[in-house]
Order: structure tokens, then sequence, then C-alpha cells
């Protein structure tokens, strides 16, 4: 006696699969996923889409504002004013065309390839400043993508380890029960019981003040990723308690499979779709952390590049007035991927969801 | 039946502890399985029925020691279950399997079904590679589905389809002994009779022994050698499945058997119903756990007095059938 | 007799999902005379609880839709019916009752607020009148100690009891239809039976008709006057009970018969119905059931059957219901001789 008709469909269905054609199926998700590609993929060419170094600087031109390309695509050289401090104005019939793949800073591409070509850019005198430039003449769309380097990563790279962290916590306390669960949740507690910003500032206090941007970017890192891990650690443990019950996870123990076994392989991979989710929304959490950390001076050092130091740069009511693009680029910047990421995680949240399942209902 | 029987479980108790407050102290046991014991021969089936919150399902799992015992003892095959420690529980598992009532959560939903079975294999080294896959291919026809199944996943398939992959999975370790608990509960009625009959061919051809969990009386009469009827974690009534449907001795099982709608216009019978609802596990009524709501006690006074003192021992009242009551 | 209180004609009920029309309910006609309990009958994805849904409007738009069709209520159209107009039917002129009394309650009124809600919301009565309507309809339920429960939440009584106050909640109104889907199907065997009983009893005594939609076979033959069968969104068979149970005049409703165990029957082997259940978003093509009919012949997979009456009372959607009814076909499957 066979099942034979009505039977399942002929390609085999991953949950994985139906996931990721739900995904393609919502647009706002798939226009989020494309923004947050574009925006890892300028991250990681900064040096070769900047049209200048992190930290290269024009003695002259402090805090010029944002140069606009003229219609037949040439910049107009400009000078300061005799009449005030940081005016500019242009020089009459002097002005240079924006050029692609310019010759200019030398960097290396991802890290690994020499390379010193430039995707646009104009030839001195001419200054392009597509963002205008900040107090010591640097130009802040160059800065802004180097930036992204340190802010963008910090966000993947902490929840990595946070989740790693909270996952085998969650899981194990959760499974086990008895003293580790008590153990691993009263841990988990007192992290959530201290405001997160001043366990953030606490935990930084305990590094080295001068460290280099390297150590710093680490440190940070470290710093965020302590504070993330006890509520995922908690909602794990949560999900793995009312899923050792499940009759499958109760089917695996009657097969003889060794806990560890059956934690990794028949309860962890099933709070997957929840732990996706939960990271894609906790990495703004992150690139936030980082910003308030620069924004104190307590993150990433000048003449480094982040978006949080930058934002730092333009607390003072004077830039705000004088020089407002000092504050809108990092600040809409910040803006476009912490909202990015809310918007592809609801996305995410939809396509996961285990109760949309084929077939029709009684 | 001769010889020593296959499982034998004595005196079995499961309590849960109720927690309470901030420091989850104990204030209670919810008495799920409060001395339970009975026999199953080799090839036997026996039916185990009762309501929900009876302690039947915890019963089966206590045997498999998916719930662990709070007291009594599990013999198989004449070895103390209860006793062994980790490795040596882990190769029983061989030996004594389960299959669960919902079809919808039995199966882990990221497996494909020839990775669940193969990864049941390789546990007990039972099989590897291609011969894995061969024997997964059989698997799946003996349960009657079809080889090209193991590469699906467990929501392609509908309710009776995934409850005989539960069975494929029960089956890959060739065990000795299944729990079915409750196996057609959740199942339409036209595909209950399909997997009933597969257990019943099953059986016969691997020579198995089942414990059948159920609360449908007619599916359980139909596929059961002997019967257990269980009420508020104790054994009321163990009888030879015909003795048990032609001559009920417990009141519980009267009514039991009595409530049961048939599909049968014509036999509207008057119905014993009981009044009230079952007591809570975790302060089961004093004396006979059934009086309160014994249609037999609740008429006689006199009944009744003793019902309240004293819990009556489950006892063999002729050759045959045990019954746990005063009156009997 | 001056015509059914409820009729129901050619109603079709289709969910608008992504992976295409779900034709829950396609064509279910039937009538339910006052006083009378006429049961639904069918598996899961036959279209039964929407049909029901569908009688008080409440299926949810989107994604469902009642397409076509007419559901006249004491002469009055209901799909017609301005929705002002029909909330004063909801609840007063036929109510409805569901399976899971835990979550059809709601968990943060009293068991009496929640009755007396309804009372007040259709008989404009006061508090107290409300109250006592309440407690009345409480003990008309057969709940013991009916002024302290008036009291008490749902969480506080047990699912017996819980299905007691929905049905309470229910005929508070005294209304002319209940329509019961699935009743009884979370209780145990022994609440069922009281729950069953106090059915049949209100019934009795208030006169209603009762819509049972289920898929209990056993219930129906204890309480049903009539039977609708439903398969894949359609009734492929209506009769009296009795004559449904004696002699089933469609293969699916013989095959569901002969497939169940029955007390004090020994059989070796149960009947089965070959296949699976068909999905609702992808019927097959002629008769919906003939892929799993054992009678089954050409054009059964080509042409649908039409809904044919072979006695009084009793129809069927076979294209062989002529041979069943003459008793030349043994509709569970083989020839007669």
């Amino acid at each position: 006696m066979t099942d034979a008709r009505g039977g399942p469909a002929p390609v085999p269905q991953s949950p994985a699969r139906r996931a990721w054609s739900a995904l393609r199926a919502n647009r706002v998700g798939t226009v989020a996923a494309t923004v947050l590609v574009v925006l890892y993929a300028c991250a990681a060419l900064a040096p070769f889409l900047a049209p200048y170094g992190e930290g290269e600087m024009d003695r002259v031109r402090f805090f010029h504002p944002p140069t606009p390309v003229r219609w037949d695509g040439r910049v107009d050289v400009t000078r300061p004013t005799a009449a005030g401090v940081n005016r500019y104005e242009a020089v009459p019939g002097a002005s240079a065309p924006v050029r692609w793949f310019v010759r200019g800073a030398p960097y290396r591409l991802l890290g690994v390839i020499p390379a010193d070509r430039h995707l646009f850019g104009v030839d001195a005198p001419a200054r392009l400043y597509l963002f205008g430039a900040d107090s010591m003449g640097r130009d802040v769309f160059s800065r802004l993508l180097y930036g992204a380097q340190v802010s963008l990563t910090v966000g993947l790279v902490g929840i990595l380890i946070s989740f790693t962290l909270g996952l085998v916590l969650g899981g194990v306390a959760g499974y086990l029960g008895g003293w580790v669960d008590t153990l691993v949740m009263r841990g988990a507690e007192l992290f959530l019981s201290v405001p997160a910003l001043y366990l953030v500032v606490a935990l930084r206090a305990a590094f080295p003040a001068h460290l280099s941007s390297r150590q710093v970017y680490v440190a940070i890192v470290v710093v965020l990723a302590f504070v993330g891990w006890a509520s995922l650690a908690r909602v794990v443990r949560g999900m793995v308690l009312s899923l050792r019950r499940a009759e499958y996870v109760l089917a695996a123990e009657a097969l003889g499979m060794s806990r560890a076994r059956v934690l990794v392989r028949h309860i962890l991979p099933n709070t997957a779709s929840f732990v996706i989710v939960a990271a894609t929304v906790a990495v703004p959490g992150y690139i936030l952390g980082e910003v308030f950390l620069s924004f104190l001076g307590m993150g990433v050092q000048e003449p480094a590049a982040s978006w949080g130091n930058m934002l730092g740069a333009a607390r003072s009511v004077s830039v705000l007035r004088d020089h407002p693009w000092l504050l809108f680029a990092p600040g809409a910047a910040i803006f476009v991927t912490v909202m990015t990421f809310h918007v592809f995680g609801d996305a995410l949240r939809d396509a996961l969801d285990p109760r949309q399942g084929p077939g029709g209902r009684a | 039946m001769s010889g020593r029987p296959l499982l034998e479980v004595r005196d079995l108790r499961v309590h849960f502890p109720v927690r309470r407050g901030v420091f989850s102290r104990v204030t209670g046991y919810v008495r799920a399985v409060d001395g339970v014991s009975f026999t199953i021969g080799r090839g036997e089936t026996l039916g185990l029925v009762g309501e929900s919150g009876c302690g039947k399902t915890t019963t089966g799992r206590a045997i498999l020691r998916l719930v662990e015992p709070t007291s009594g003892t599990v013999c198989f095959d004449g070895e103390d279950v209860t006793a062994l420690g980790g490795a040596a529980m882990r190769r029983m598992r061989r030996r004594m399997q389960v299959v669960f009532q919902d079809p919808y959560s039995s199966l882990n939903p990221r497996l494909t079904v020839g990775s669940m079975l193969a990864e049941a294999l390789s546990i007990h080294d039972l099989a590897h590679g291609v011969a894995a896959q061969e024997r997964i291919a059989e698997l799946l026809r003996t349960v009657g589905l079809s080889p090209e199944h193991a590469r699906r996943y467990p929501h392609e398939f509908s309710g009776g389809q995934r409850q005989r992959i539960g069975i494929a999975r029960a089956l890959a370790v060739e065990p000795e002994f299944i729990v079915l608990d409750e196996p057609v509960s959740a199942l339409d009625v036209s595909i209950q009779a399909q997997v009933v009959n597969l257990l019943q061919e099953l059986q016969q051809r691997f020579d198995l022994t089942y414990l059948f969990v159920a609360h449908d009386l007619s599916v359980v009469e139909h596929i059961s050698t002997r019967v257990a009827v269980m009420y508020l974690g104790r054994i009321v009534e163990i009888a030879s499945r015909d003795a048990l449907y032609a001559d009920a001795r417990h009141p519980y099982t009267q009514a039991l058997l009595s409530a049961a709608p048939e599909p049968d216009p014509n036999r509207r019978s008057e119905r014993i119903v009981l009044t009230g609802d079952v007591p809570s596990p975790a302060h089961p009524p004093q004396g006979c756990r059934f009086h309160p709501r014994c249609f037999v006690a609740q008429a006689d006074g006199a009944k009744l007095a003793r019902c309240r003192a004293a819990e009556p021992e489950l006892r063999e009242v002729a050759p045959g059938p045990w019954v746990s009551c005063h009156h009997v | 007799m001056s015509g059914p209180l409820l009729e129901v004609r050619d109603l079709h009920t289709h969910f608008f999902t992504e992976d295409g029309v779900v034709r829950a309910v396609d064509g279910v006609s039937f009538t339910l005379a006052a006083g009378e309990t006429l049961a639904v009958v069918g598996e899961s994805g036959s279209g039964k609880s929407v049909t029901s849904l569908s009688l008080l409007r409440l299926v949810a738009d989107p994604p469902g839709r009642i397409v076509s069709g007419s559901i006249r209520f004491g002469g009055v159209e209901l799909l017609t019916l301005p929705e002002g107009e029909m909330r004063r039917i909801r609840g007063r002129r036929i109510s409805m009752i569901f399976q899971e009394p835990m979550t059809s309650l709601n968990p943060v009124h009293t068991c009496g607020a929640q009755i007396a809600e309804v009372a007040a919301l259709h008989e404009g009565l006061s508090r107290e009148a409300a109250h006592a309507r309440a407690v009345e309809m409480l003990k008309l339920v057969g709940i013991p100690a009916p002024e302290q429960r008036a009291h008490e939440y749902p969480h506080q009584l047990s699912g017996g009891m819980r299905q007691r106050v929905m049905i309470a909640m229910a005929l508070a109104c005294r209304p002319d239809v209940l329509i019961a889907d699935e009743p009884t199907t979370a209780l145990d065997v022994t609440i069922q039976a009281q729950i069953l009983e106090l059915l049949a009893r209100l019934r009795r005594e208030l006169g209603m008709a009762v819509l049972l939609v289920t898929h209990d076979l056993g219930v129906v033959a204890e309480t049903a006057d009539r039977v609708a069968v439903m398969y894949a969104g359609q009734v492929v068979e209506q009769a009296d009970v009795r004559a449904l149970f004696a002699r089933p005049a469609h293969p699916y409703t013989a095959g569901l018969l002969a497939s169940l165990p029955r007390l004090g029957e020994r059989r070796e082997r149960l009947r089965v119905i070959p296949g699976t259940v068909p999905n609702p978003a992808r019927f097959p093509s002629g008769c919906r059931f003939h892929p799993r009919c054992p009678v089954a012949v050409d054009r059964c997979r080509t042409e649908a059957p039409a809904f044919v009456e072979l006695a009084a009372g009793h129809a069927s959607r076979c294209w062989r219901a002529a041979e069943i009814a003459a008793g030349t076909l043994d509709p569970a499957g083989g020839e007669r001789s």
C-alpha cells in the first residue's frame, strides 16, 4: 500500500531553499539586500572608489563645502576668499575635468593588490570634495568610504563572536539544565542588568587608553560582543527548552544519540531561523556601539576614519551651523545602514517564518 | 505465554516536581505515573488506554527512559533498563524504539528523510555508504514509500506519509520492541486504517512486540492481544483483549467502553455518562482514585465509605483479568 | 412545511493565496430544518469548517472570499445582508461553538461576564439582568455552583467545563441554529459523552437546529438526523443517518465506514481507502475522488459527476450511483454477483 498519488513535488525543497525563494519574492527585502551588498562592496573597495587617501590633507582649503560638478563634467578651481576664514570662491577661468581612473595616492586593493588608480578624480590644483572637506582639508567622501571599513565590519565580526557565545552558552544551558543552566543564566542576567552603555564604557576602560587603530578595532569588537551575548543566550535557551521536548528530539534520543549530537544536529539547527533574524537586526546595535565609543573619543582615533569619529568631529554648534555636511554625511550613512539592516531583517523574518508552509487549510 | 516476558515493568513511578516562585522551590509533585506494573510477552501487543492526563504516554516514555522514572524497575529481556549507564543505555536503545503521535513534530524539519535514516543506521554502526543507501531504500519500501522519497524533506509529505517515515526510522535499528504512542490519533480517518494495517504487517514480518498507547478503544481492540486501562497514574484493569471487551470488570472500563460513540445509528444505547472531570494528578483523590466519579461507589453509601478509606490493589479477580476495585 | 430554516445553495468559498486559488468550498448545497441535526462530515481539507464559517460570513478576507452561492436563513439572503444586520444575526439567531475551548474564550474576562456580554449586546439587557441570564445559562448547561463559576476565569475551569461555558455563551440568546464545529474533538471520551448528551438535551428543550461539523463518524451516528459527507470541497453524499450508515451510495462514504475498526468486531485487517486526502490547491480532475476510488471507471477521470438524488432525501455525487443504488455494485470495492 503506497501513497503514490498526490505525493510530494518533484524537486526536494530544503528549508534553506524555500527561505531563499521566499526572500527573492519579497521586493522590499531584495532592495534592502542589494543596498547592503553595495554598502559592503563600497567598504571593501574604499581605496579605489575614494578619490583621495584616508589622511590626505589640503593645507589650504579647510572646511571646504561640497564642490558641485558642472554640467560639462568639470569642477571649478577654488581659493580662499579674503573676506573671511573658510570661505571659498571660484578662480575665474580655472577649472578641471572629472576624469576616470586617475592616478593618485598609492594603496593596496583589498589589502593585497598594490595600485594607485582611483575610480575618478580631478587634477590639482582643482580639488573634488563631493561631500565637502573637514577641519584638516580631508575629503569627507573618501573618509566616509574608509570609515565604512571599520563601522560596517564591526557589526559583522561582533555579531559573529557574541552569537557564537550566545548560541553555545544558551544551547548548553537549555539542554543540560541544572546547575549549568543556573550558572549561565545568572551570569547573563548580571550582564543584562547593567546599562549597556555604561558597560561598554567600563569595558573599554579596561583596555589601555592609547592603542594602535587595529588594536582599538579589536578592543571595540570584543567589548561589544561581550555585552551582546547575554540577551541572545537567554532567548536561545528558551527555544532549546521547548525544542528539547519536541518529539523528533525524543526520537533522536531514543535512537541512542549522545547528548552533544542531539544538541548540535537536532536542536540548534532548528533555532537557526530565529538566530539569523536576530543577528541581522542586532548588527545596527553594534554599528551604533562603535559610533558611540568613537563619538566619545574612546574608539577609533584620528587620523583613521570611522563613522563614529567623523560624527564626533561634528558635535559643536558652530560646526553644525557653518559646516553641516560634516554632520550630514556620516549621519546619513549611519541612518541608511541601520535602516536597511532592519528592513532586511524583517524580510528575512517573513522568509524564514516556519508557519508559511505550502498547501491549504481545512 | 511461556518463559520470561520480554518486558517487565514493576511499580513504575514518575513524579514531576511542581516548582513555584523565584527560587523554584518544589511545592509538590504531579504523580503522572504512580505505581504501574505489567508485563509484555514477546510478539504481544499490549494496548494501554486512558484519557488525557492518565499517564499512559509518560509510562511509554519512562520505559524508554525518555523521561527518567522516579522509582520502579523496567526489565527488558532480563536486564534492568533503569540501572543502565549512558553507553549501555545507548546500546539498549537499538532494541527498543518509539513512534510518536504527531507526525508534524516528530520529524526534524531540517533533515531529509534519507539523512534522518542514515543517521539512525550510523549511530549503531549498522550500515555506511552504499550499503546504507540500499538499506534506506529497503526501509522506505517496507513502510510503503518509494526510495526516491529519501531526498525529500518532511514538510513535503502528508500526515500519513510522515507517520510512515517515523515508523521507518524506528525500524532502521532493527528493534524488538516498539512503543507506539498514539500513532494514528492525529491522522485522517481514511489514513488511520492504512497505518494500523502497516503496523500489523510489520509486527508479523519482524516479530515485533508493541506497547500501543491510545485513547481510541476500537483501534486498541483491533490491534491488541492484551489491554491495560489507566486512570490517574494507575492501572485499573488489565486483561486479555477478549476478556476486557466482552466483560469489563472495573466501573471505569465499563464507562469508557460505553462512552465511546459507535458508528452505528441503530445502536444509540443508553450510555454510562460519568459525572465530573478527571482530577489533577497533582492532587489525586484519597482512597480509590476513581471514587468521586464512580457510579458504583456513588450509588451505595456503604461501598463509598470503603472506596474513600483505602486504595484498592490490582488483583486477579478471575483467571486472567486483574482489576483494582473493592467491589469486583 | 414552511420550507427549511437554513438553505445553502451552490456555495463557493475560495482562498486566494500565493500558490493559487484554493477552492476550499466548491459548490456546496444543503438545507437545515428547524429542530433538526445535520452532520457535516469530512476529513482535513474537505472544506467542512470553511463551510460553517461561511454561513456566518466569518471567513477571513483576505485571503478567503465567498465567491458565489446563496445562504437563505428564514427567507432572508445572508450573503447580501449589510454587515450591521449580519451582526444582529450572529450570536442571536445563529450561534457557533468551536473545537478549542481554551482559545475560544477570552482569558481576561470571567466566564459570567462573557456570557452576559452576549446577552447585553443582542437583547439590551441591564447589567443585573445580563448577569442573571449568564447564571441561568451556566445552570442550563449543567455547571455546578453556577453563581460561583460565573465569577471564575476560563483558566480555572477544565476542558469540559470550558466547552460548557462556550455552549452557554452560544445559547445565551436562544438561537434558532447552533453551529458546532468539532465540539468534542479536543475532549476525552468520558467528557465527550457528557457534552454530546448535553447538546442532545438542549436541542430537545430549546428546539434549535444543530449543524454539527465533525470528522468522527461515531459522533455522527450518535447524534445526527441527517448527514452530508464532504470530500474535496464538495458534498459527495447526503442522506438520512440510518440510510447513510446502512446503504452508503458513494464509494468514499462506503470506504470510510469500512475502514473504521468497531468495538466487538474482529477482523484480521482493516479495509483501507488507498492514497491520501488531496491538497485543496490541486484537486484531481473529473470526480475528485477517482484517484482513490476502487470502482472508478474511465469517465470518472475526465468528467465531474453531478449530485443526483437516488431515493427520497438520499443523494450521491458518483457516476455509478445508480448501480450502487440498484445493489449491483459494492461501493467499497468489487462487483456484486
